[in-house]
């Protein structure tokens, strides 16, 4: 009886959670591996299978191609700018170099609470001809006729994305650096400084290896991020110039909701969890590989 | 001699102090300005935006707002997104607390199991779930309703908040609980007597995390929604705001009037959603 009583309640207590998130999590992500191998018709509910068609499609697509190569300007963005920008801000702020660190750190990280959607549609109107950004290299380069076409150059409308990434991340990171500084013990620091430990080397023996762990965590967030990331873009250029700021996430929209190949759709979408499982295990191999170095 | 290397490293010193400032005020900047240049461009009329992007509003207008709520229809898009936000971050603090007092207190086989199949969750790249849900939630007709985009949001947001929720109750000495039930407190008596006052702190932070994300959310509504009459606040914005769309001032007072819920929110909490970005940050990302 006691035994029965601890089953149901638990069982009263999980049930919603678990019921919501089978719902709407566990079981499409088994049918979208499933739909990608298929022709899927919405209006007859029929799904016709294809086998590898799909993917071949996708491989031979070249926006496919171009989005991905976008998706990973974005990781490169995270990985080699967010984070060690962040660090670096988070690391001046806690060995207390700035003053009024807490209205600096509110600047940084203001953005991270703001829409991204709004982000993105503010930033392409700075951009734009109304905008200000054209207005001051007018001002700088004294050329009133200067007119700024970088958001409609194929080859360079990655760019003001690439800062605006920038812009709207590093705080986060910065947050989370930040609170990890802060639980080192600040007595170690003091031991080294009284051994005549210089502040490179107390910053590279000392807090760089401490911070491994959260190094890794963060550029596993960051590769998980970037890979989801659809917002920003689509709010700041569409994908566009044609598709050349197209990410996986914008093509697999397009594909799915506006072309309606569902079945091609589900298809990208495999593509990119499987990426994204990929570089998870990469990172963790190379902290492996790090920690052996150390040893 | 000594003297002079001292004076130098003196130099550099303020040097290296001017340099980290620079970089700071030029964040800093960065932020502001175009926060700034959006909330007073939002006053001004169109001919003044296309003229001079530069200049202070000659002649302030209200009716850029006006157009905005009247035209673009933004007064229902903001109680479309109230009501998800309010919801949602309900249901997600309720089923989450629960689920995380059965698996922190309450023993049973099936937990490992459970408590992990929510952590994968977390790692999971919405798009991979869109498409089924889209077509499910076509057939059952919760498209477009509001009821399917709560019932959404609520499970997008439960891994985070189970996996927040149980790590904290599992903090909570086991004592305290035995000595409840031997006086002869239920499981549901000491839930709510016991464990969920002392779950403020987690609870904030949960509350903080789904808040944002509801009240931000954007690709899920776009696919989700259709008519106007469900939209949220960042889809009916966007709706308006296309590449091609040129009625900039009632774009720029749409802007502003998503954004400012959340910059007050962040101005008046900004300590427990720096120490809740801090401890849950990690995770999201």
């Amino acid at each position: 009886m006691e035994k029965f009583k601890r089953v149901s309640t638990y069982m009263i207590f999980v049930f919603p959670a678990l019921a919501i998130y089978l719902a709407v999590i566990a079981f499409p992500i088994i049918s979208s591996v499933g739909l990608s191998f298929t022709d899927y018709n919405i209006y007859k509910n029929l799904a016709i299978w294809t086998g590898l068609a799909n993917y071949i499609k996708i491989f031979k697509d070249p926006v496919f191609w171009f989005s991905m190569r976008n998706n990973f300007f974005v990781i490169f963005v995270s990985v080699f700018g967010q984070i060690p920008l962040g660090f670096v801000l988070a690391y001046l702020i806690y060995r207390r170099l700035v003053k009024r660190s807490v209205f600096f750190q509110a600047m940084v990280f203001l953005p991270t609470v703001i829409s991204t959607i709004i982000i993105g549609i503010l930033w392409s109107k700075m951009f734009s001809p109304i905008g200000v950004v054209p207005r001051i290299i007018q001002v700088i380069t004294n050329n009133p006729d200067y007119s700024m076409t970088i958001m409609t150059n194929k080859n360079l409308a990655m760019i003001p994305i690439g800062f605006v990434l920038l812009w709207m991340y590093t705080g986060t990171y910065l947050i989370i650096f930040l609170a990890n500084l802060q639980n080192i013990d600040p007595d170690i620091i003091e031991a080294a400084q009284i051994d005549g430990a210089t502040d490179g080397q107390i910053f590279r023996k000392i807090i760089v290896p401490q911070l491994y762990g959260v190094l890794v965590l963060t550029s596993i967030l960051a590769i998980s991020g970037s890979l989801r990331s659809f917002d920003l873009i689509f709010a700041m250029t569409g994908g566009g110039p044609a598709y050349y700021t197209n990410l996986l996430s914008i093509y697999m929209y397009n594909q799915s909701f506006i072309f309606h190949n569902y079945g091609v759709g589900s298809a990208v979408s495999t593509v990119m969890v499987i990426l994204s499982i990929v570089l998870v295990i990469l990172i963790r191999l190379a902290r492996r590989k790090i920690d052996i170095m150390e040893a | 001699m000594y003297e002079d290397t001292l004076n130098t490293r003196k130099e550099r010193n303020i040097f290296n102090r001017f340099l980290i400032y620079m970089i700071f005020i030029i964040f800093a900047i960065l932020t502001l300005y175009p926060l700034i240049w959006l909330f007073y461009s939002s006053f001004k009329p169109q001919l003044e935006i296309i003229r001079d992007s530069f200049a202070l509003p000659q002649d302030p207008t209200f009716s850029n707002y006006t157009q905005a709520i009247i035209k673009g229809k933004l007064n229902i898009y903001a109680i479309n997104s109230i009501i998800y936000t309010f919801v949602s971050t309900g249901l997600v603090i309720i089923f989450s607390m629960m689920a995380s007092f059965a698996f922190a207190k309450i023993k049973n086989r099936a937990t490992p199991f459970l408590y992990n199949s929510f952590l994968i969750g977390l790692l999971i790249t919405i798009q991979a779930i869109l498409i089924p849900l889209f077509i499910s939630m076509t057939r059952i007709g919760l498209r477009d309703t509001r009821i399917g985009i709560i019932f959404i949001y609520v499970a997008i947001n439960l891994p985070l908040a189970v996996y927040l929720g149980t790590e904290f109750v599992k903090a909570i000495p086991d004592s305290l609980i035995e000595s409840a039930q031997i006086d002869g407190a239920s499981y549901f008596r000491i839930f709510f007597k016991i464990i969920l006052p002392m779950c403020k702190p987690v609870m904030v932070t949960i509350l903080i995390f789904t808040a944002l994300a509801c009240w931000n959310e954007f690709m899920l509504a776009l696919v989700f929604t259709s008519s106007d009459s469900v939209r949220s606040l960042p889809v009916g914005i966007f709706s308006f705001s296309g590449p091609l769309a040129t009625e900039y001032g009632m774009q720029f007072a749409a802007l502003v009037i998503g954004m400012t819920p959340m910059i007050l929110l962040y101005t008046i909490f900004h300590r427990q959603i720096t120490r809740g970005f801090a401890a849950g940050g990690a995770i999201k990302g």
